[in-house]
């Protein structure tokens, strides 16, 4: 663990209470230090991250599974430009909503929530995908594995070992093609490099949120992690099948998918690495 | 005839130069663009004004037929061009993420200064979407 960023967190803990939270927030000299919303939350430092793109069908469901399982965690949901009600839902679902101001894709989606997890002081990040595929009761499983400080970023995994997961003869295809290349690129395989469920040390956060790619993030971003030091780690996970609504993947869309993710990681992969250790 | 033919060539030049000082002043065309296209438009009044600009430069270079040398420069800058026009639009598409991630973190920030009792992520707030009025 680096022990900055770490530091800088308690400091700013005392200082929170040596002062009204209330004034805290809404005082304007205050602005530069991030506000710490909740202080259950400040404590364990734990943000859920939700990316959701037209999701009101699955949200609220996903939201209370999330608060059952994880009743300490703020749980932000990034409205990525939808036209349902989405934003609505998840505010009623009790959860902090962050609404971009039209469509940005998933990957930025991730990094906004990332930026607003950095900026008030959470120590863990934890993605969880709008559409219900990844069950809260898993959660704790990524936590669990990140919470020893053996890796920075924790994978839930489909593929680790045999679980339920049954996914389109294509999808399936198309994952295990981005896993070879993955391992050829970094000589070390990561089963699943498509999951979306990931958990994120401070580190690893701050790295995203300066580099994060556009659409379609996970297979390249594991790239670029792996390159630049950070431990990844996978975590076997059972998933579900979608909940409801549709997923933003279709036949033209896994094409410029395949196609864009491979020039990415490949050529990605001759790009200097960003962090000299 | 052909002194009708360049005369036309130098006309039709002499207005893309002037089109292009006239957007400049305008300021329809940013800087950068702008010495593109003055550049542009003056080497093709070169080239209607001196007729045998061309051939020269194609027997310099060895270029047996001197239009298929034209051909070969105006494709040339036209690929260069829209190479520059995408990774123009990927900068500003990079930006745009970026004004978009920032605009929506503000928002939120603002909706929390301006509501005191939802400072609390875990209060279910109102379900209407941030209100819209100036006075805020």
């Amino acid at each position: 663990m680096n022990p900055d960023p770490a530091g800088e967190l308690v400091s700013e803990k005392k200082k929170n209470d040596g002062v009204d939270d209330e004034n805290d927030v809404h005082s304007l000299n205050d602005i530069k230090r991030p506000p710490v919303y909740s202080r259950d939350a400040a404590v364990s430092g734990l943000i859920i991250i939700v990316p959701a793109f037209n999701e009101a069908a699955n949200l609220a469901a996903l939201l209370a599974s999330i608060h059952s399982h994880q009743p300490g965690a703020d749980v932000v949901v990034i409205n990525d430009g939808s036209a349902d009600a989405t934003s609505a839902v998840a505010r009623s679902g009790g959860a902090t909503v962050v609404d971009l101001p039209f469509n940005v894709g998933i990957g930025a989606a991730v990094q906004a929530g990332l930026l607003f997890a950095l900026r008030n002081g959470y120590q863990i990040a934890i993605q969880v995908d709008g559409d219900g595929q990844h069950p809260a009761s898993e959660i704790a499983k990524l936590i669990d594995r990140l919470a020893d400080g053996s890796c920075d970023v924790a994978i839930g995994s489909r593929f680790l070992e045999p679980t339920q997961y049954r996914g389109s003869l294509m999808r399936r295809t198309g994952i295990a093609i981005f896993s070879l290349v993955n391992s050829l690129l970094l000589g070390r395989r990561i089963a699943d490099v498509t999951s979306g469920f990931r958990a994120f040390n401070r580190r690893a956060m701050e790295f995203l949120a300066a580099d994060y790619p556009h659409d379609f993030p996970e297979p390249e971003s594991i790239v670029t992690l792996c390159r630049n030091g950070f431990r990844v780690a996978e975590v076997r996970v059972d998933m579900m099948p979608r909940q409801g609504g549709r997923s933003s993947i279709t036949l033209m869309r896994s094409i410029y998918y395949m196609l864009k993710v491979m020039i990415a990681i490949i050529v990605g992969a001759t790009r200097p690495r960003s962090i000299q250790r | 005839m052909t002194t009708l033919l360049q005369g036309t060539a130098i006309a039709a030049s002499v207005l893309i130069t002037i089109l292009v000082i006239q957007l400049i002043r305008k300021r329809l065309l940013s800087e950068e663009y702008s010495i593109l296209w003055f550049v542009t438009s003056l080497v093709l009044l070169l080239l209607a004004i001196d007729r045998h600009f061309i051939d020269r430069l194609a027997a310099l270079i060895g270029v047996a037929y001197p239009p298929s040398l034209l051909l070969l420069g105006s494709i040339f800058a036209g690929f260069v061009l829209a190479m520059h026009f995408s990774v123009a639009l990927s900068r500003l598409a990079e930006q745009n993420k970026r004004l978009a991630q920032e605009v929506a973190l503000l928002r939120l920030e603002i909706e929390r200064i301006t509501k005191p009792n939802d400072s609390d992520g875990s209060t279910p707030t109102s379900s209407a979407p941030p209100p819209s009025t100036p006075t805020a």
